[in-house]
């Protein structure tokens, strides 16, 4: 995956675009309006992409913490309204714990960190290999198939140039 | 811009009555330079009027350029080659090396004739045949052509600076792939490991040693032009440097690929573009080694193309371009892993 730049990084570059390149091309004071509703639009999918996924993960576990502590509340009553919270609380604890993620730019960070150790130690894997080290051998290849993996992974979530390269020739 | 070009024209050619310029504007004709197309008209002193289609190509800010190269040597180049071969190439009419008239260093071109619109050529068999077999031999022509005759100066031995010996076939290869080694912290701007794993396991892997000739460098479908079943023009040649031949046909198997315009199939004589190529170059090409060469070529155009984004990336300039081009990057590799033969991921 790409650590750098971020996704957020990459929305900044459009909106400087935007500003410096579009901008005074554009004419038309509805246009120029567009143009501004368009960097705030881009400004919250900025703030949003590094914390949705651990806010969401986070306040899952907090509903679901709630919801069992209102069932345990009322777990003896009688009414329709106490019912409804039990069955509320029970369906909601039929759904598993959701696993606490990292901050985003702490996982980012780690993420890095390893991508320079493992891009290191190809270096002197290569020479092992190239001087007969069977054992090299076989763990090049398996650092070989990680990259391919890695490969098709950033193509999938990353490449978008779909329609070919643009504005060159 | 339009009338510097017009203050610019009328400076070399103090002999005529007077120079206009007509049809100016920009065009989208690459990343590296910026470019520009005009009719100069130009009316000299008995009355008589011509008309000349020009290319106007200028460096950009040094700090966002995709590739530094010298507009000096490809001027020099172009018209050398004129002299020396019969390699359609288009004039270089005038230099501005300094860019004392256009602030940074300029050419300008005349417009070579022919198309670069492949379209109708794939859509016709025996048109792409000559077409592609004339380039295969105009390759040919280059890689025979005495590299002292193209180079007398030595402006294509290291022409970037990146530290490269071309003393002997060993020397240049190693020296390539050691800057590689050396410069990929130019060009991480997040790591890159599968850029790192072929420049070391590079060295390890050298075909055989054939003569240094001054190639192309970004030899590729695009960069030429045809009229009927004949090769017009061979274009843009600022990564011309003295190198390996087979490096302009890795760079061409690869392009093609990545541009799905397979060229080298349509030539049928001595048994395909290969076969063709070594018989008229005496140079024998395996398709090994064109695997080879197109790993190292797409690492030596890539190094400052990827630094380029790394300075974006690093805030050295705002340009979205650069930006953009990482999308180049995430493609090349998975091609990369395809070529180096690399293992399907564990489950």
């Amino acid at each position: 995956m790409l650590s750098n730049p971020t996704a957020a990084d990459l929305i900044e570059s459009v909106k400087i675009s935007l500003m410096k390149d579009i901008l005074p091309e554009v004419q038309s004071d509805r246009a120029r309006v567009l143009l501004m509703m368009m960097q705030t639009l881009l400004t919250s999918v900025q703030r949003r992409v590094p914390l949705e996924q651990q806010y969401m993960a986070d306040e899952c576990n907090r509903m679901q913490r709630l919801l069992r502590e209102v069932g345990e509340a009322f777990a003896g009553a009688e009414g329709e309204e106490a019912s409804r919270l039990r069955a509320l609380a029970d369906a909601a604890s039929a759904t598993p714990e959701t696993p606490p993620l990292l901050l985003f730019a702490e996982l980012n960070g780690r993420y890095r960190a390893l991508s320079e150790a493992f891009t290191a130690a190809l270096e002197p894997l290569n020479a092992l290999d190239s001087a007969g080290d069977e054992t090299a051998r076989a763990l090049l290849n398996r650092f070989r198939a990680y990259i391919n993996l890695r490969c098709m992974r950033d193509m999938e979530a990353h490449f978008a140039m779909d329609a070919g390269l643009v504005g060159r020739g | 811009m339009e009338e510097t070009l017009c203050a610019f024209l009328r400076q070399q050619l103090p002999q005529a009555a007077d120079v206009r310029v007509e049809a100016f504007r920009p065009i989208a004709g690459g990343y590296s330079r910026e470019t520009f197309y005009a009719e100069a008209v130009i009316v000299h002193n008995d009355g008589r009027v011509e008309k000349q289609a020009l290319f106007l190509r200028r460096d950009p800010p040094s700090e966002m350029a995709i590739l530094n190269t010298s507009r000096l040597a490809e001027h020099h180049l172009l018209n050398r080659i004129r002299q020396h071969t019969h390699i359609p190439v288009p004039r270089s009419l005038y230099l501005d090396a300094v860019g004392a008239a256009f602030g940074r260093p300029a050419m300008l071109l005349e417009r070579a004739l022919g198309s670069s619109d492949l379209t109708g050529l794939l859509a016709d068999p025996e048109r792409l045949e000559a077409v592609a077999t004339d380039l295969c031999e105009k390759l040919a022509e280059l890689h025979t052509t005495d590299p002292t005759l193209l180079d007398p100066d030595g402006l294509f031995a290291d022409p970037r600076g990146e530290g490269i010996d071309t003393s002997s076939w060993q020397a240049y290869m190693e020296s390539n792939i050691r800057y590689f080694k050396r410069n990929y912290r130019n060009i991480a701007y997040d790591p890159l490991p599968i850029f790192f794993d072929a420049y070391c396991s590079m060295q390890h892997h050298l075909p055989r040693p054939v003569p240094l000739r001054l190639v192309h460098g970004d030899f590729q479908p695009s960069n030429f032009l045809y009229e009927g079943n004949k090769v017009t023009g061979i274009i843009d040649w600022e990564n011309a440097h003295i190198g390996d031949p087979r490096e302009d046909i890795g760079w061409l198997a690869h392009m093609q690929m990545l541009t799905n315009i397979d060229l080298m199939s349509a030539v049928k004589v001595d048994g395909g573009f290969l076969g063709h190529y070594s018989k008229l170059t005496g140079i024998p090409v395996s398709e090994e080694d064109v695997r080879f060469f197109r790993i190292f070529t797409a690492s030596a155009l890539g190094a400052p193309i990827v630094a380029a984004v790394k300075r974006r990336v690093d805030g050295v300039h705002q340009e979205l371009l650069h930006m953009y081009i990482i999308q180049s990057v995430i493609v090349s590799a998975p091609v990369f892993a395809a070529v180096m033969g690399y293992p399907q991921p564990e489950a």
